[in-house]
């Protein structure tokens, strides 16, 4: 029996998967597509299929993040306007770079050392931050970070919530690299616009997850929208996990508001993702649009 | 799925983001219907009322 042209088996490793990806997304506030992408990889499913669906998976678990946070009147939309467009410019750059990569033969191997390279670094980050808790107070290095990015004068300066005067071309640039990132590894931006927002910037961490949340959503909408013109996005394997994921306790997804520089949460677990297992993928080549035969 | 298939690029992706969108909605709305229901009833059978 299969259900969308899934085995009943797979739509319950999807469900169970997209349930662990909600719980995760309600804890840390992430959108929990840098572990679909690598799943559907190590599945077998084409590098493009995984990334379109690890971007439209992004999409409908952050609308039903944000709707879920939107009355806690935690989002700067100034903040949001400004990283929504240059990620939005970004995400365009990095699918050109996964179609170039793919045209070479390449996207495989490029997308899982870039996959293993950036969560060692946040990994790295993470422990770095982590020590310098054990040894420091608030005053760490992260806040000298924040600090020194507000003091960079280049116009225009733009003010957000939280009193926080930072330059907006600056603002631009974070959302510019993290969009790359977004479009190239299929990655929702969460896990790299938190920890950007709040210690690159000194956003207050309250604020920093509501905008992080609306900025993902429309970032996703538009990633999966470009990736679904080449029909690039599995969408029975989207709606499974969406399933399982809105399953997540609604209690787990309420965002942090008593700690205003929540440090290593936002990015711990990278450090134990089931991204860094190595792809054993090699049906990328021809077709953007084919699925694979159920495992 | 749903016929997506047969449309041309553009309007491929409105409809995929469109269903993705209209599914969350569907969730957010269900999950929330039933959680409530379900904490009424627990509420109400944990106070024996």
């Amino acid at each position: 029996m299969e259900l969308l042209g899934l085995s009943l088996l797979m739509v319950g490793v999807f469900v169970g998967f997209g349930l662990l990806i909600g719980t995760l997304f309600g804890f840390f506030g992430m959108g929990g597509s840098f572990l679909v992408t690598p799943a559907l990889l190590v599945l077998g499913y084409p590098s493009t299929v995984a990334v379109g669906s690890g971007l439209a998976f992004v999409f409908g678990t952050s609308v039903i993040g944000a709707l879920r946070h939107r009355d806690h009147g935690q989002v700067d939309y100034k903040l949001a306007a400004i990283m929504t467009a240059a990620m939005t410019a970004g995400i365009e750059l990095g699918k050109s770079v996964v179609f170039f990569l793919e045209a070479t033969g390449m996207a495989d191997l490029v997308i899982n050392v870039s996959y293993v390279g950036l969560l060692a670094l946040v990994g790295l980050f993470t422990l770095r931050d982590a020590w310098t808790d054990e040894s420091d107070d608030e005053s760490g290095a992260s806040l000298d970070l924040a600090e020194r990015v507000q003091a960079i004068e280049i116009p225009p300066m733009v003010t957000f919530r939280g009193d926080v005067r930072v330059s907006g071309v600056i603002v631009a640039a974070i959302g510019l690299v993290i969009g790359v990132l977004s479009g190239f590894l299929g990655v929702g931006g969460g896990f790299l616009l938190m920890p950007a927002m709040m210690y690159g910037l000194g956003i207050p961490a309250a604020i920093a997850v509501g905008t992080d949340i609306l900025q993902i959503t429309i970032s996703g909408a538009f990633g999966a929208f470009t990736y679904a013109q080449s029909g690039a996005v599995a969408l029975p394997v989207v709606a499974f996990l969406l399933v399982g994921s809105a399953l997540a306790p609604a209690s787990v997804r309420a965002p942090r508001t008593s700690s205003t520089r929540t440090r290593s949460r936002a990015t711990s677990p990278q450090c134990c993702s089931p991204a860094v297992l190595p792809s054993r993928q090699t049906n990328w080549g021809t077709s953007t649009a084919s699925r694979p035969s159920t495992p | 799925m749903l016929g997506l298939e047969t449309l041309s690029g553009p309007l491929q992706a409105v409809g995929t983001v469109g269903v993705v969108l209209a599914e969350a909605l569907a969730l957010y709305v269900g999950y929330g219907a039933l959680s409530h229901l379900a904490q009424s009833t627990i509420l109400t059978t944990v106070r024996g009322d």
